[in-house]
């Protein structure tokens, strides 16, 4: 760690946007760069709403922070690989250039008074994006529903404890059909050096359909070549449900309702099968725009087995995106629930 | 009416305090995490422009961690 400058960073007021882009759901995130700003990689990957570390380790961490000491004694005659590790300009330089974001923070924190109330959080510049579309009623695209795509949206487990080692490919994924085997070491891909997970999810990020991804493992040994074609929707595999953003997507999209997807024992007591529609009502919000569901008439335990006409929404996460793609603030839905044995019909206002 | 009124003003100075309460000690912890980082001496503190100077003066790379 000496061998670095380290820097702490605490919250996103006035964030460059163009240089730091992350997954800001995280509620960990390094970046190794140089003076240049030149970005050798990131670090910081999750899953999972409660356990933040299931998904990076210490060993994986010291691994990164050696490649990254590597590639920073080479530069700058490697300058060149680490392009693509930055998006072009963005079009809000700061979190604070967001309608929803404008004036309410400071550009530093204030310790003299109320410290936590003046920091803006990682998250709420991802709530910003989604915020915007729906201010400006257009479909949310799915770059900005599904950020940071992990691996295994394309078939890909990685080890947490490598850089970027395959642990596992899933049968019949794109990773698979790309021709992955579990322990290829990723090197690069598209030509980017890869030293972490995280490297992995900004290539994914940064994709649209209908790419292709060159990459280049190191297998017993030898180096291969392996191309993964992203089809069309690739990115709607991938479960949001755990990210901190969720919450106000839960606003937006079910009134504040948290839903789960009805266990198999409870389905069969509601004598449904495991193909039909089933999301069971976890939490109800409370206050405010949270709680337009309960003032709709919803009740904890309540099963959504329709929704908007749709009764093939399997997930929160499917239900979100429908609704973020589909129907605009201020549209009021049907919905079918089942409520102690029997079928109900409310409505639902969009946000 | 009036035993109404009270029950509504008691309850809500008793939601707005513990509200307080939160707040301090969220801002407590924020205090005492920077006191404590500072402390350690290894790290710039909330401050990049220090730790990019640093940086350009050492020719060391930049760890930088959002936490």
């Amino acid at each position: 760690m000496d061998q670095f400058v380290c820097v702490r960073i605490v919250q996103a007021n006035a964030l460059d946007l163009s240089l730091f882009q992350f997954d800001y759901d995280l509620t960990f995130a390094a970046f190794f760069m140089n003076a240049d700003k030149t970005i050798y990689g990131r670090f910081g990957t999750r899953s999972d709403t409660k356990d933040a570390t299931r998904d990076i380790s210490i060993e994986g961490f010291r691994k990164a922070l050696v490649s990254a000491l590597e590639w920073h004694k080479q530069y700058p005659a490697n300058k060149d690989l680490f392009r693509d590790k930055r998006q072009a300009e963005s079009k809000h330089k700061t979190p604070a250039e967001y309608p929803s974001l404008r004036g309410k923070f400071k550009a530093t924190l204030n310790y003299d008074k109320n410290v936590a109330r003046s920091c803006m959080h990682c998250h709420q510049i991802h709530n910003a994006r989604q915020r915007l579309y729906r201010s400006q009623r257009k479909p949310v695209p799915d770059h900005i529903i599904y950020p940071w795509p992990l691996p295994t949206v394309v078939g890909l487990s990685l080890d947490p404890r490598e850089m970027a080692k395959v642990r596992q490919v899933t049968k019949d994924s794109l990773a698979e059909q790309a021709g992955f085997r579990s322990g290829d070491e990723i090197q690069s891909i598209n030509g980017q050096p890869i030293l972490s997970i995280a490297d992995v999810q900004w290539v994914l990020h940064t994709a649209r359909d209908g790419n292709k991804l060159k990459a280049k493992v190191v297998r017993n040994g030898q180096e291969q070549s392996l191309d993964i074609s992203l089809e069309r929707g690739w990115r709607t595999k991938e479960d949001i449900s755990w990210r901190t953003t969720s919450w106000d997507l839960r606003r937006m999209a079910a009134g504040g309702l948290h839903l789960i997807r009805l266990p198999d024992r409870d389905r069969r007591k509601a004598k449904l099968t495991g193909k039909e529609m089933a999301l069971f009502v976890d939490h109800v919000g409370q206050y405010g725009e949270h709680a337009v569901a309960k003032r709709a008439g919803f009740r904890h335990d309540d099963i959504i087995v329709s929704f908007d006409g749709r009764t093939d929404l399997m997930s929160e996460t499917e239900l979100f995106a429908y609704v973020l793609k589909k129907r605009m603030a201020g549209e009021v839905v049907p919905v079918t629930l089942i409520r102690g044995g029997g079928r109900l019909k409310l409505k639902l206002r969009m946000q | 009416m009036r035993f109404r009124l009270s029950a509504i003003l008691a309850g809500f100075l008793v939601l707005t305090t513990a509200t307080a309460q939160a707040q301090n000690k969220r801002d407590d912890k924020v205090k005492e995490d920077r006191k404590n980082v500072s402390e350690l001496g290894d790290w710039n503190y909330n401050d990049l422009p220090a730790g990019m100077a640093e940086a350009k003066k050492t020719g060391k790379p930049l760890l930088i961690v959002f936490r």
